[in-house]
Parts: structure tokens; sequence; C-alpha cells
């Protein structure tokens, strides 16, 4: 891809996305906000940065949806912090949000290739 | 409290990510002060993300239902025609629905003005199987029902009665009312200067006690403050004033319009007729009384069910088929309307349901519309990500904000409306008092209307919902949910039912009325004065029988005022008459042709010379009354045309000797007169009148004869010149009122009237809701057939035969929904027959015109689509998805 995308993506982080993201993040067990924030750096190849100023809002309003829930928990270097895991409900928004994501993906990507025969 | 623990667990937080993130830092190798520094800027402006975050915990509710509401607001603005449309609909059917419900039921239901008592019940006699029949009852059983009644309390009687009041300046002719001495404790009428009555009052040696009106006081009295201990003569007795009410109070009852009251056992014994308060069959007083704190109607109703019962066995000969009714109180429950008043109430409540039908119908119309082009919006939503129940609520959103926008613009309307046609629709300024909007009635159509536009906002989604997503993204689909248009058309039909029915209602109503409005009862109102004198003795029907010299003396006089009359030189012509019409209950008689031939039910009217010529008709055949059929002589007839084919047929009826009344007194048949409602409105298609000549009448001579003049010039010359002539032929005899026959005619049917303009405003606004919701559908379909007609077009149609198409299909539309109106409105019609006045249930007149009304409503709320329909771009529709 090249990097003038790459970087657009960037900008254009959509919240739903990232709610996503969160989920399918912690679909691999508890985690704390930074741990959250280095897990998609990092799985995205940097494609999306996580900010705080919008990972921590995102954390907030899904627990209050009830999608995932949170406990004070202490790490493994003796560190406190926030832990993040996905609820029951949080798993099956995960699913639906997935297949959705999956149909939209279907969707472009056939309008994309008329626009290909058109063109 | 759980707020501030909050905040701390979150600076916590953030304080976590700093630090673990520092502690990468360092392990990375960087020093532990610029690790601590780099880790603060990668995070950013800390209170900035503390405060976003904190933003999504309690507002997060709030915040999407002003989304939501936000989104609801976006899109009624962009189709602001059709939400204008919505509004105005759900506005008009709310709102003119409490406005006209709550100024029925306030004229129905409120009490007299200055009538504060509360809980207060009428008690009224009846005949069964008599519709209107008189609610008075004599006054040994008003005593009985008073001390026995444990459910009703400080019961009050009260007989109304013309009264002629001497004062220094003159005397004049009132309304007023003999009370028992309860009367205004009962009612809780407030006193604006001295006392109430009290028991005491009721000893005739003290005196006789009066209480006025404060119009009296004004009128009479000048305001003076003192009032109070004056005296005056009543029907030539001498009281004392011992009150005056407050402002506003004229006696319970709407009609007549009491000024003067005095205590009803002492005036009795005053002239002389304490005969009549132990006699059981001389129907005297109205009762109303007060509920007892424990008792409820039903439990007063069966109380003096068993009471009137008992009252019966103990007297046969007096109480034949009496029987009471306990109703509650108002100004008008002891008026002939208080028999129609659950009609009118019901009829109402009806006309609420079908016009809060048929505005659902239109929204629910307008919505699907709104959803087709929605459909592909929504697909993307859920494709997006939004959730089914994010969907619903956004168009639960918009249902609501639809509704709400309209329920502001209703009560707005119910307010003003309300005020507006109380003034057009009162009798006199100031008898209703003020008609607050019923906000019962108009919580209930709001939420109603409510329910309705969110519930048809919502299920297209729903629908939707079902369907798979994809269809709609792509490309070239057709535009609408198969099944749609069925179900718009089905609501067109359903609504276009009502508003017939809604129409012919009130348009059967409304000419039955107009039938008799002043200039069209069929004989010529212009220029009619009445004069109603008081010659006769007051009070002499309760008294004894008028010697054989005073009731010549009477007639006599009678006679000479005519004469006086008809030698003005304004006036072109005068009778007098028993009675002037004055809606009140119109007695028939029995008439019959011979001694063998079954009698037929007919209005008999006493009436002096030229009775028909003063009404500006001239008899079909023979002659009519005149002055030359004097006391003594043959006694003459002149009947009604309707009367003449009932006994007659095609005969000629001259010359015949009818019976007349109970006691078949022989009358002979000199002329025939035109049909025209001469009293009047009357419940019947048909009335028959037989006239006879007044001076040959039996019985006592009327007590308020009224003077019919037909005058030349002005009104005021007129008037002027007749009190001056009565005045020269007795002075003592006082004018009770004077008014032109349409301001009479007028006053007859104010209630009757009111109720019918109420309908007819009802029924135009229904109309307007009709036409709206028609362009709605005709708009709605043109829409979901844009490419169809362009490809039409393409293919060679031309622009008239689209637009023809279009119109073509609202006209199917149209009769379907006529046709099936029409049936509905025969029904009802028919079972409303009893109410109407002089038309038939089918009357072809009305049906014509609202088949007319409702085809060119129906015309022109398609011929705009239609228009559009046939010049859109082909190139464009062609193109369209």
């Amino acid at each position: 891809m090249p990097r003038t995308v790459r970087y657009k993506s960037r900008m254009d982080l959509m919240q739903g996305t990232l709610d996503l993201i969160i989920l399918q993040t912690l679909r691999r067990g508890p985690q704390h906000g930074y741990g959250i924030s280095q897990a998609i750096n990092a799985a995205s190849r940097e494609a999306f940065k996580a900010e705080t100023g919008t990972l921590y809002p995102a954390l907030h309003r899904l627990e209050e949806k009830g999608w995932i829930a949170s406990e004070w928990k202490t790490s493994d270097n003796k560190q406190r912090a926030n832990y993040y895991k996905l609820t029951a409900a949080g798993r099956k928004r995960l699913a639906s949000e997935q297949s959705r994501w999956l149909q939209l993906v279907d969707a472009m990507a056939a309008l994309m290739s008329v626009r290909d025969h058109e063109a | 409290m759980r707020r501030n623990e909050r905040d701390r667990r979150l600076a916590e937080e953030i304080e976590s990510h700093l630090a673990m993130a520092t502690r990468d830092r360092i392990e990375r190798g960087e020093s532990p002060a610029e690790a601590r520094q780099a880790a603060l800027r990668e995070f950013g402006n800390v209170p900035l993300v503390a405060q976003t975050t904190r933003d999504m915990w309690s507002w997060i509710r709030l915040e999407q239902l002003l989304q939501d509401l936000r989104f609801g607001a976006r899109i009624l603005w962009q189709s602001p025609g059709l939400s204008l449309t919505a509004v105005l609909l759900v506005a008009l059917v709310v709102g003119g629905n409490t406005t006209v419900y709550s100024v029925v039921r306030g004229v129905l239901t409120s009490p007299a003005r200055g009538v504060l008592g509360e809980r207060l019940v009428t008690i009224k006699h009846t005949e069964p199987g008599r519709m209107l029949s008189d609610p008075y009852v004599s006054f040994p059983n008003y005593r009985d029902y008073a001390s026995q009644s444990t459910t009703v309390r400080g019961l009050a009687g009260w007989s109304d009665e013309r009264l002629t009041v001497g004062i220094a300046s003159g005397s004049f002719a009132y309304f007023g009312a003999l009370v028992t001495p309860n009367y205004f404790d009962t009612l809780g009428v407030p006193m604006a200067a001295g006392r109430r009555f009290r028991a005491e009052d009721d000893r005739a040696s003290d005196g006789l006690v009066a209480v006025v009106s404060d119009r009296f006081w004004r009128e009479r009295l000048q305001g003076s403050a003192d009032a109070i201990g004056q005296m005056l003569t009543v029907n030539g007795r001498a009281a004392t004033i011992v009150g005056v009410t407050a402002a506003g109070f004229r006696g319970a009852t709407l009609t007549p319009g009491e000024d003067l009251w005095l205590p009803l056992t002492p005036y009795y014994q005053a002239i002389g007729s304490s005969a009549v308060l132990e006699n059981r069959g001389q129907w005297l007083v109205l009762m109303a009384g007060q509920l007892a704190p424990a008792a409820t109607l039903a439990g007063a109703r069966a109380e003096f069910m068993a009471m009137a019962n008992q009252l019966r066995a103990s007297y046969p000969a007096d109480l034949k088929d009496a029987r009471t009714v306990v109703t509650d109180y108002s100004a008008a429950a002891l008026l002939p309307v208080a028999v129609m008043a659950p009609r009118f109430l019901a009829l109402f409540s009806i006309v609420t349901l079908l016009t809060l039908l048929i505005v659902s119908a239109n929204v629910a119309n307008l919505m699907l519309s709104r959803s087709v082009m929605r459909q592909r919006d929504t697909a993307v939503r859920q494709a997006l990500g939004a959730s089914r129940v994010r969907i619903i609520r956004m168009l639960v959103a918009e249902g609501t904000a639809i509704s709400a926008v309209a329920c502001v613009a209703a009560s707005l309307l119910a307010w003003w409306t309300g005020r507006l046609l109380i003034r057009i629709v009162e009798p006199q300024a100031g008898v209703l008092g003020e008609i607050e909007p019923d906000w019962q009635v108009a919580a209930y159509a709001m939420v109603l209307a409510m329910v309705a536009t969110v519930a048809f906002t919502t299920a297209p989604a729903v629908r939707t919902w079902r369907l798979r997503v994809l269809p709609w993204l792509r490309s070239g689909e057709p535009g609408v949910a198969p099944g749609r248009s069925r179900l718009s058309s089905v609501l067109v039909v359903t609504q276009l039912a009502f508003s017939v029915l809604l129409l012919t209602s009130a348009g059967l109503a409304y000419r039955s009325l107009s039938l008799l409005d002043s200039g069209r009862p069929g004989f010529d109102t212009d220029n009619l004065l009445l004069v109603t004198v008081r010659t006769g003795r007051t009070g002499a029907y309760v008294t004894s029988e008028p010697s054989a010299a005073q009731r010549e003396a009477g007639f006599a006089l009678l006679a000479r005022m005519h004469e006086r009359l008809a030698a003005l030189g304004d006036v072109a012509s005068a009778t007098y008459s028993r009675r002037v019409p004055n809606g009140n209950f119109v007695g028939t008689n029995p008439v019959a042709r011979d001694a063998e031939a079954e009698p037929t039910p007919a209005i008999i009217r006493p009436v002096g010379p030229d009775y028909l010529r003063a009404l500006g008709l001239t008899p079909s055949a023979g002659r009519e009354i005149t002055m030359a059929d004097r006391r003594g002589g043959t006694r003459v007839a002149v009947i009604n045309q309707h009367l003449a084919t009932e006994l007659f047929g095609a005969q000629s009826p001259l010359g015949h000797t009818l019976l007349v009344g109970d006691r078949r007194e022989p009358a002979e048949v000199i002329g025939v007169a035109p049909n025209a409602l001469y009293d009047g409105p009357v419940h019947e298609a048909r009335p028959r009148y037989l006239f006879l000549a007044q001076q040959q009448a039996a019985g006592d001579p009327p007590v308020d004869p009224t003077f019919y003049l037909r005058y030349r010039g002005s009104l005021d010359s007129a008037t002027a010149a007749a009190s001056r002539v009565l005045a020269e032929v007795d002075a003592s005899v006082p004018i009770v009122a004077m008014s032109t026959m349409n301001a009479r005619l007028e006053s007859v049917t104010v209630l009757e009237r009111m109720i019918a303009t109420l309908l007819m405003v009802f029924a135009l606004a229904s109309l307007v809701v009709a036409a709206l919701g028609q362009y709605a559908v005709a708009m709605f379909n043109m829409r979901r057939r844009t490419k169809d007609f362009g490809v039409r077009m393409a293919i060679g149609a031309s622009a008239a035969q689209i637009q023809r198409e279009v119109i073509g299909e609202a006209l199917r539309l149209t009769w379907r929904g006529l046709a099936v109106g029409f049936v509905l409105s025969v029904v009802a019609g028919v079972a409303a027959r009893g109410v109407l006045f002089g038309v038939t249930p089918t009357d072809p007149g009305t049906y014509l015109a609202v088949f007319a009304i409702l085809s060119a409503a129906s015309i022109a709320a398609s011929y705009l689509p239609a228009w559009r329909a046939a010049r859109i771009n082909v190139v464009e529709a062609l193109r369209q998805e």
C-alpha cells in the first residue's frame, strides 16, 4: 500500500471502527488501557495509532454500554492498573460487528469492482 | 460522591498508563526524566483526555438522546414540506378536537355562572316513552324527597316565574324564581351584598323578602349602596330586598336568565294560592341538591327511584307514571338540550376518534413515503454498524420530534381557537363564562397522536431490518419495499371514508339547522317586530279561575291594543299570538276529521287577525282569520298544507268542521296556510299546524301575548310608536320583551346551531386533513413510479397521458373512499334521525355537496403530483435508482 493512504487512515479512525478494534483486542484476554494502545499500534503495523484522547473515552463508553468491564489489578511488575475485559454482551456485539464489517468490505469490494469496469 | 470516586479512579488510571509508558521507555534506555516527559508528550493533554473520558460516563445516554433528537430535527428539516404537513395534521386534529370537545362539553356540563356548590345533582321528573318531558315535580313531592333523602343534602326546589316588579321608577317585567330558603346555600351562590335566604324567611307573617341579581341592582337600583332594606312590589305584593347576588348569577339554568328570587311558600301564601303547595298533581318545582359525602350518584338514583315508587303507590291518582332521574348538575341539565347532551357528547367522542384515525392514516402515509426515500440510508447505517436499537431509536426520535412540535402547535391552537370559538357560538356574552381547553382530552389526543406517529414511523424500519442489507447497497434495485403501496392505498380509502362520514353528518346537521335560520323558516322574517306584553294576571294559572268578566276584559284589552297598533302609520300589518318561537317544547293536540276518524296530532295555535299577512304569507286556499271572526261567532280554523294533506289528501278541506283538542271542540276550516316553521325549529320533518282565532279560543286570555308588527321605515321609530301606543291603552301593562323576529329565531336554536357550527368547523378541518393525506399519497405514488414514467415517456407516452393516469389513480381511490363513506353515512344518518330537523338522513343535497367537495379536493390534491409527474426529466428519471 502506498504510504499516503496509510497516513490517511491514521487520520480517519472512525468511532465504530475503534470500538470494533478494542473489542477484537480484548478477545485475547484482559488488558489495561496502555496495553490496549500498544497492542493496536503493533497489530495494525502502526497504520492506526490509538490516541489516548479517543482510546480512553472509547473504553469508558464501551464500559458504559456494558460491552466491557474493568477491574483494578496489579501487573507482573507490581504496577497497579485498570484491566478491561470483554463481557458476554461484548462478545455478541463483537461477533455481529465483525459480520457487518465483512459485509461492508464485501459491498465496498463489489462497488470498487464496478467502478473498475466502468473506468 | 460516586463521581468523585470515579474521578479519583480515572486520575489513577491515567497515572498508571503514564507509569507503564515511562517504565517501557526506561527499559528501552531513556533516562527517567526524559522518559516521563516523552510519555506525557505521547499521552497528550491529560486534563482534556480526562474530561472527554468523563463525558462518557453519565452523559452518554443524554448525549445519544440529543443526537437522536438532532437527527430527528435534521430529517424534518430535510423535507420541510412533508414535515410541515405532518405537524399541521397532528396539530389540527389534536388542537381542533380538544377545542370542539371542550366547548361542547363545557356548554353541556358546566354549571351556571355563580353556582359554586360542589357535588351538585339535579333530580328531574320524567315520563317513560316521552323523550322531552317536563322535568318539574309537585311541591308536596319535593317536600317528601327533601325530608326523606339521605343521599342528597340540602335539596332545593325552585319554580321559575314571570314577575312584574314595581319600584319607584315604574313597573318592569322580569324572569325570577320562587325558591326554597336553602336555594342559595345549596347552589353556593355568593352574595355581593346582604344575605341569602334563611329558614325564617319561609314564615309569611314576617312579610316577603327578595334577593335581586347584580344586573337588577345596577339597572333598576342604580347600584345604590343602601339597596338592602329597600321595598319593591312583586306581582303586586310588597317585598323587602335582603340580598344582591354576586355578578354573573342569573339562576341555576342557562335560560331564561332570572333576576329576582322570593321564598316560595310565603309567595304563594301572599297571592292566596297556598293550595298549590299541597297539590300533588301540580308540577311546580325543579330540584337540585348536594350529594352527601358518602353517597354516590348510583346510590342517589336508587334512593329516588324507591321514593318515587312509594309516592306513586300512595297517590296513584296524582302520579300516574311519574319517575325521577338523578343526574349531575349543569346549567343545561334541566333544559331540553340535556336530553340530547349524552348523544352529542357520544357523537363528538366518536368524531374525535374518527378524526384521530384519519390523521393517523395520513401521518402513516407521509411516513411511509419518507421511509421509501430512507431505505437505502438505513441500510448504509446498518452496514456501518449502527445497531437495530439505535436505528429504531432514531426513527422514534423522528416521530417524537414531529409529535412534539405538533403538540406544542396543538396546545396553542386549542387555547386560541377555544377562546375564538366560544365568542362565535356563545348565545349571549358572558353566559358561558370562560371555557378552558379540556387538557385531559388534549393529553389523551396527544398521546394517541404520538403513539400513532411513532408507530407509523417505526413500522417501516422493523420491516426493513428483516431484509438483507446487501440489495439496498447495490445500485439499480427498486426503491420500494414490496406491498407498501397497497397499505397506503387502504389508508387513503379509510381516511376518505371517514371524511365522507364526518362531512355528511356535519352537512346534515348544518342543513337541518340552516333551514330554520333567520330568513328560511318559510315566511318573511325581516321588518317584523315582536312586542310581548303582560296583559294577564301573573301566576293566574295557579290561582283560582278568573271570573267570566275578567276573562272578557282580558280579550277586549287584547283586541283594543291590536286595533291601535294596526292603525299606526309605521305598521303595515299587525297580529298577535299566544306564543312566539322560543325553543321550548312544542306540544301537540289531537285533531280529527269527524267523530269516527282517528285523530292526527297537530300543533294548535290561537292567533290574532291577519296572522298570515303579518308573516308575509297568503293562504293557499280560502281566507285567513280576520277581525270579523269575533268572540261568540262560528269557531274558525286555518290549517297548514301538511295537515290538510294528512286529513283530506287531495280534497279541499274548506268548509269541513274539525274536532280540535282533547275536548273535541268543533272549528270550521276556512283556509289553508302554506307550510312554514311558525314556531321556529321543531323536531319534526312535516309539522302540522292548526290556527284558531284567539278571540274565539276557550279558556283564559293569554298571560303574555306577543304582537307581531310588520313595520315600514326604521326599527327605532316602530318600537317607539309601539311603546307609546301600548302605554296609551293601559299604562299598567308592562312590556316584557321587544325583539325582531330574526333575533328571536336566532336565539331559539342557539345551542343546536352552536353545535352544528362546531361540527362544520370540524368537518372543514377534516376536509383539509383528507386533502393533505391524498396529496401525500399521490406524491408518494408519483415518487415510487418516477422511473416507470421515465421509461414510458421515453418510449412515446405524452405528458398529458401520464398526468391523466396519475389523476385517474387518485380518483379510483376517491371513488372507493366515497362509496365506503356514503354507506357509513347512511347508517349513521338513519341512526341519528331523531336529531335532525326537516331533513331526511339521506338528504340528496347534502350528499351531492359532499360528493362534489371531496371529488374536487381529491382532484386538487392529486393535480400537483400529476403535474410534476408529467414534467419529469426523462433522462434523470431513467437514471434514478
